[in-house]
Parts: C-alpha cells; sequence; structure tokens
C-alpha cells in the first residue's frame, strides 16, 4: 500500500537513503535537489548510479506515484498513469490522457486496413501544437493468423502503440507478436481471468480488467497484479455521461485518498458506449465528444474514440493541452523582440504578454496577415494578457523598459498594446514616452487593423 | 458464472469526498413565482452520491451585434429581436434561465435606456425562468444602468456585472433595494474574489444573494485557469471558508469560446464555425460544470441542449 497523502514524506527523509555524495551524475548538482526531485515525480530513482539496491528499494516505496505507471507499445513507448493528485493546483498532473481510435475486425480486412491507414495518417491542430491518435485500439473477436498480419500491418503502417481485445485463445503464432508491441491486452472479466493472466504473464503485456462496479473491478486487478500483471483498469458502467464519470472518480478518490492498491492503476474508458441520444437535431460525435471531454478532466489515463474527426478529436486535445500543463510553470514563451517579416524604420510596433497561447495567436495571425512588424513580447510571467493586468504582473513601467528592445529600430514612437493593458495606457506613455494605440478586441483583426494606421508599411516580404 | 474471487475481498464501500460544510444555497426568482435553486451541495460534481443537476442559462443579446459573427450568419434577423428570440428558445431549448447582455455608451443614452428598460420588463414578465442582467460598457456607466434597468425585474432575478472596477456598490444598492441576487465577477484570481465578495458582505448584501464568477478563459484559451479556479474556491468554500462558499455562475466563459482560433478561423477542411463555435461552447460548459460551476451561460441555442442532453444520464 502506498503512502496516504496526510502522510507526506519531507524531503529529508528522502535525502538520508541518498549517498549525499553531490556527484551530479543523475543530472542535478546536489542530492537534496535529486531529493526533490524525486518527489515531484520527475526524477526515478534509478537515475542515481551509486544506490545501494536496500536504498533503492526503500526508495521506490517512498517516491512512487499512487496511481502505478503503465508503459505500453513497442518499447514502452507510450506511459499512462503515474498521477498522484485530485487536482491540478494541488499537485500537477504528469501523463496527458492517451487518446486512441477504436477499429472493429471483421470478416473484411481491407476495410480495416484502410481505416487503420487514415487513422495513422490523422492529423488535427490546437492550439501550438498538431497532434495524431496515440494509440489504435482493435476490437478483434479471435486472434487468428489474418488478425495477426492485421497487427503486424498497424504497426508498420502507423507505428502506434495498439490496445488489443481479444477472445481467448489466441494462436500460437501470436505470442512472438504480442511480446514484441506490448499491446495493452483487453477482454479480461470475472469468467476469463484466470486464462488472461496466463497469457499477459507469457508475453509480458499489460492486462486491462473490465467491469461494471469497482468492486468487481478492484477484486480482478489485485488478482492480475499479485500475480505479476501490470494492470490497466476498464470500467463500463453502461449509462451516460454521468454514471461513467462518477464511477472514474470514486476509483480515483480510493486510489489517492484511501490508499485501496486495488484501484491504484490506471483507467481506459470507451466514452461512446451506450449513449443514446434522443434529440436528432445533434449528433452522436457530439455526445461522446462531451463525455470524452469529461473524461479528459476526470481522470480517464486512456480513450477510447469510435471515429476519428476534427469535432470528436480536437475538442479533446486542446483541452488535454492545458489542463495536462504544469500550472506552477505555465505555458511560455522567452520574453524579447520577435522580428515578423521584414520591417524597417516605418514598421508597427505590436506588444504582446509571453503566455504561450497568447504569443502564438497573436504572431500567427500577425503572419496570416502577412504583416512585417516588431512583437515586443513582454515577460508577463506566462500569464495571459486579462491575468497580467489582474496579477499586477505588467504594470508601466515593465511595458517601457521592454519597449527599449526595440528603441532605435522605428522612427516614430508608438505602439499597439492588447485591449486588455487598456488601463495601463496612461501609465505606459508616462513612463516611456512611446504614444501608445490600443489594439482590437480579437488578435484576428490586427493584420486589417495596422493596415489602416501604417498605411503601405506594413507588407509582408 | 459464479464469482470465484467473492472470497478474497470483504465488501467495498462508496468511494465519496464530501465535507461539513454545505455552499450556501441561493435561490433565483423569476416574476410569475418560478425559482431555480443553485448551491446547498456538499461535494465537487460526482465526488458524492448527491444529486448533480447543473444550470444553463441562454444567453441573450440586446442585439445582433452582440452576437458571435457566425451565428449571427446562421440566424440573421430572428436574433435582433431580443425579446421574441427568447420566448422562442422558451419553447424550443427550455433554458433554467436567461441571461440578458447589453452594451451602454454615453452617446444616445436616454434612448437607448427606455428601449433597453422595455427589453427587459418584457424579458422578465413573460419568459417564466429567472432573468440575470448583465451590462457591458465604461465602469461609470454599467453601474447607472443596471441601477436604472433592475427596476424593470418586477423585484426578481439576478443583477450581473458586479466587478472591483464597476460601480458594485451601486449595483448592490439595486439588488438590496429590489430583493435581487448579485453575481461578483473577477477575473481568474482567488484573491480578487475574496475582496469583492468581502466588500460585497460587509455592505451588507445578505449571504443568500451572493453568486460569484472567478472565470474568463474558455477552451482553447486558457480553460484550464478557469478549472483550477472554480475547482479551488468550491473547495475552500466547502472546507469553511466564509468568502468563497457561494454558488459559482459561470456566465463568461462558455460564450468567449467563439473567440478561440479553433471556433472561427476559415478553413474549408473543417465543419462551417458556427458548428464549431457552438461545440466549442458545448465543451467549455460541460467542463466548467464538471469543475464545480452550478450556472452557466451558453450563447448558442443548440450547445446548450447538448450539454443538457449529456447531463441527461
Amino acid at each position: 500500500m502506498t503512502a496516504m497523502p496526510e502522510e507526506k514524506t519531507s524531503p529529508i527523509t528522502v535525502y538520508r537513503l541518498l549517498p549525499g555524495r553531490n556527484c551530479g551524475e543523475c543530472g542535478v548538482p546536489t542530492c537534496m535537489a535529486f531529493a526533490f526531485r524525486l518527489l515531484e515525480g520527475v526524477s526515478e530513482p534509478g537515475e542515481c548510479p551509486h544506490l545501494t539496491e536496500e536504498n533503492r528499494d526503500e526508495l521506490l516505496k517512498l517516491v512512487s506515484p499512487p496511481v502505478r505507471k503503465v508503459r505500453f507499445g513497442k518499447g514502452g513507448a507510450l506511459c499512462i498513469g503515474g498521477e498522484r493528485s485530485l487536482h491540478r493546483h494541488v499537485h500537477r498532473f504528469y501523463h496527458p490522457t492517451a487518446i486512441g481510435v477504436g477499429v472493429k475486425v471483421e470478416n473484411h480486412l481491407d476495410e480495416a486496413v484502410s481505416l487503420i491507414r487514415r487513422i495513422g495518417d490523422f492529423k488535427v491542430t490546437v492550439g501550438w501544437e498538431t497532434y495524431g491518435v496515440d494509440f489504435i485500439y482493435l476490437n478483434c473477436s479471435g486472434l487468428d493468423e489474418q488478425v495477426l498480419k492485421l497487427i503486424r500491418h498497424v504497426d508498420e503502417y502507423t507505428g502506434k502503440p495498439m490496445i488489443i481485445s481479444i477472445t481467448l485463445p489466441v494462436v500460437e503464432q501470436a505470442w512472438g507478436t504480442l511480446a514484441e508491441l506490448k499491446p495493452v491486452l483487453c477482454g479480461a472479466d470475472a469468467a476469463n481471468l484466470k486464462e488472461f493472466i496466463e497469457l499477459s504473464r507469457g508475453v509480458e503485456c499489460p492486462l486491462a480488467v473490465t467491469s461494471r462496479s469497482v468492486e468487481e473491478l478492484c477484486r480482478l486487478s489485485e488478482k492480475a497484479s499479485s500475480q505479476g500483471c501490470q494492470v490497466v483498469l476498464n470500467p463500463i458502467p453502461g449509462n451516460g455521461l454521468k454514471g461513467l464519470v462518477s464511477m472514474l472518480i470514486q476509483i480515483r478518490i480510493a486510489a489517492l485518498e484511501h490508499g485501496v492498491s486495488g484501484l491504484q492503476h490506471p483507467i481506459l474508458v470507451f466514452p461512446a458506449q451506450r449513449q443514446p441520444c434522443s434529440n436528432n437535431v445533434l449528433n452522436h460525435g457530439w455526445m461522446e465528444s462531451l463525455t470524452g471531454a469529461a473524461c479528459v478532466l476526470r481522470y480517464a489515463d486512456a480513450l477510447v474514440l469510435s471515429s476519428m474527426d476534427w469535432l470528436s478529436t480536437a475538442p479533446l486535445y486542446a483541452l488535454r493541452q492545458g489542463y495536462y500543463s504544469n500550472p506552477r510553470e505555465p505555458a511560455k514563451v522567452n520574453p524579447g523582440l520577435y522580428v515578423l517579416g521584414k520591417p524597417d524604420a516605418h514598421s508597427p510596433v505590436v506588444l504582446t504578454t509571453n503566455y504561450a497561447l497568447t504569443y502564438y495567436l497573436v504572431s500567427g495571425d500577425l503572419q496570416a496577415g502577412n504583416v512585417s512588424c516588431y512583437l515586443v513580447v513582454v515577460d508577463s510571467q506566462g500569464m495571459s494578457v486579462e491575468n497580467a493586468v489582474a496579477g499586477g504582473l505588467v504594470d508601466g513601467e515593465i511595458i517601457a523598459n521592454s519597449l527599449k528592445m526595440v528603441e532605435g529600430r522605428v522612427l516614430e514612437k508608438r505602439v499597439v498594446l492588447p485591449r486588455g493593458f487598456s488601463r495601463l495606457k496612461g501609465e505606459v506613455e508616462e513612463a516611456s514616452g512611446w504614444r501608445v494605440l490600443i489594439g482590437p478586441e480579437d488578435s484576428a483583426e490586427l493584420p486589417s487593423y495596422l493596415r489602416k494606421l501604417w498605411v503601405g508599411e506594413v507588407e509582408g516580404d | 458464472m459464479e464469482d470465484i474471487y467473492e472470497y478474497l475481498r470483504p465488501k467495498i464501500k462508496v468511494f465519496e469526498k464530501v465535507f461539513e460544510h454545505p455552499i450556501v444555497e441561493v435561490s433565483l426568482k423569476a416574476e410569475g413565482g418560478g425559482e431555480l435553486k443553485l448551491g446547498g451541495v456538499r461535494s465537487l460534481p460526482l465526488f458524492s452520491t448527491q444529486p448533480f443537476k447543473p444550470a444553463l442559462a441562454l444567453r441573450v443579446e440586446e442585439t445582433i451585434n452582440g452576437y458571435p459573427e457566425p451565428m449571427a450568419r446562421e440566424y440573421g434577423e430572428e436574433l435582433g429581436d431580443p425579446v421574441k428570440w427568447a420566448l422562442k428558445q422558451v419553447d424550443e431549448v427550455h433554458p433554467d434561465a436567461f441571461i440578458l447582455r447589453f452594451e451602454v455608451k454615453e452617446e444616445g443614452l436616454e434612448k437607448w435606456a427606455s428601449q433597453a428598460g422595455r427589453v427587459v420588463k418584457q424579458v422578465s414578465g413573460s419568459c417564466g425562468t429567472p432573468l440575470i442582467l448583465d451590462v457591458d460598457g465604461s465602469p461609470s456607466l454599467v453601474g447607472r444602468a443596471i441601477q436604472y434597468l433592475s427596476g424593470n425585474m418586477g423585484g426578481r432575478g439576478v443583477l450581473a456585472s458586479a466587478s472591483l472596477t464597476s460601480d458594485y456598490k451601486l449595483i448592490m444598492e439595486s439588488a438590496l433595494r429590489n430583493g435581487q441576487v448579485v453575481v461578483a465577477e473577477t477575473d481568474c484570481d482567488p484573491t480578487s474574489q475574496r475582496t469583492l465578495n468581502s466588500k460585497l458582505l460587509e455592505a451588507g448584501l445578505p449571504e443568500d444573494q451572493l453568486l460569484m464568477d472567478p472565470t474568463t478563459a474558455s477552451l482553447g484559451l486558457g480553460v484550464e485557469y478557469s478549472i483550477s479556479i472554480v475547482e479551488q474556491l468550491r473547495l475552500d468554500g466547502l472546507k469553511g471558508d466564509e468568502l468563497t462558499r457561494f454558488p459559482i455562475a459561470a456566465l463568461r466563459a462558455a460564450p468567449l469560446s467563439w473567440k478561440a482560433r479553433e471556433a472561427w478561423m476559415e478553413d474549408p477542411e473543417l465543419p462551417p464555425p458556427h458548428v464549431r463555435g457552438a461545440l466549442w461552447e458545448a465543451h467549455t460548459a460541460t467542463i466548467l460544470l464538471l469543475s464545480g460551476a452550478d450556472l452557466t451561460a451558453i450563447t448558442h441555442p443548440k450547445a446548450l441542449e447538448a450539454v443538457r442532453e449529456a447531463f441527461k444520464r
């Protein structure tokens, strides 16, 4: 059983188990710093080359996250679980919910092949990044030679990790492939657990146990992990968003606050399961997408979507991108002067914050509008415009200082500030001697706004 | 088949996270007797077996220009008449409440006021659900506009727009005079939310007439800030913090979704912007309701329907 949250391990306890040589071979200069990193969950005991075996085991017990990590895919490419907290403001989340798409493998393997190719090539861009699916879920009835060929194809064509739902037994030829590709094996329930445990141990693949009740999930998982399997929990309450989300929450509360070891495993969910939609206006994809977002918010470590299109995936990636970032280190870019296009002494000067999303939106809009200008990125400590003002992170003085970077590059001292900075206008003008213009509400309107004010001076290269 | 592992463990109980101090119950009243109760909960949504019934308010703009452009294009002139639009939505998507949003300007103030007053009176009097009044504009005008308009709600409903930069005292006085509820708005910052709440309470606003809106960020625009702030304030309130134990009305986050690039950008390969905007709004609303908001405003009726549908079961 892992330590309960209230019995917080102190860095000193961890430090005492370290060699104390401050050799720096783990990548941080001192053993004390390493102790903090262990507790934060960013370093692992194995990174210290001078630990005695005894101390390493002791450390593992002390610093392992309550929710175990499970790696799957070739070489353990994808890691899920490893979480320590119910709320990101208490302790950050580590491993973003893995998002996969399901393929039903029936008689027509050709269809499955073309679908798999499309899934492998699928891309969606949200915020500042482009994503593909993290894994592919194959729903196979049996595992014969045909299906085995398909599994190999998924690996060769997409290189994606897999979760495979099968019924036993599997053909003997499959064992080598499974052992190599390390998919999560799905389909174990109370009736066939023993056989699945044998297979999972034999091919060293994680095992997903499935049940409608938290209680049974716990029993199945304890049995499987006591025999050496890596376990994934697959709850299937079968009654809509609220039923599914309550079950996820129950499992995670049990794991983190009650130390129930049988539930200290990553969770795999299918947001589309039995989600009848009583309203024709709304298509099925919306319900699956909303349920999926609820699962990303509430502790699903992997989720399988029934289809792959922009509407069902993009919102989930957008949520995941921010929600799994470290709240103590907001996504930020380096403050400084960014030169867009080929500006000259007559070009506009635009100012924004160094919150990554704000920066990428503003610079993206300027580039899309083919604008040449100087973009001054002020250090707002990674906060968005509104939050920077509300938190007093940016003031007239700070803005005046960052404007010095562009001094001498333009003839006329006038700068466009984000609308959220309007109330700093006077302060900035006084502190910097620059004339302040307040930009449009939406950065998408920046190019046309600038074109009006800097007639003939904003065209890109 | 017989469960062979039954003997392995004693029964597991239901794992809940319930707190001692319930959130203050606030009742939003409608003209004609309708009522919507927020608060009273003792856990985060679905963290206990307590029922979870989030409230959905449809946001109605004074003019068509107030709507996101793709939505204005989708519905056209229909949106130009706020009273007609609201009544139509009562029949079609029956929201739990309406939020009526005005923009006030110095120019033509008197004419605007009498027109706006009529709209408030009609929506409040004929919709049968609580009305939330929300005015945008320069801080010096907002308080006065609310003061004026709030008299047209039959002593019912909710007054939003009370913020540290607006004339929150004037708004509060109107609420006290009419027996209305106040929404204290801050920008994703627990300290300023506490400050504003404490100023309102100290000035005499009863606890059961206070709602808070700390949400300013939507999906694609830093929704994680809104999630964390809602969770933080709700947990503090449940632990007994007297300055944060009020229901949360997320009035601003979901409608802001239309500003996310994913919603508006022109891209022929993606679904049309009005669909993406509505979807984005539905997501922001769903996420914030699950994080602890008791009520959320939504602009697009289909987004409202989708959220209701999602929470049905």
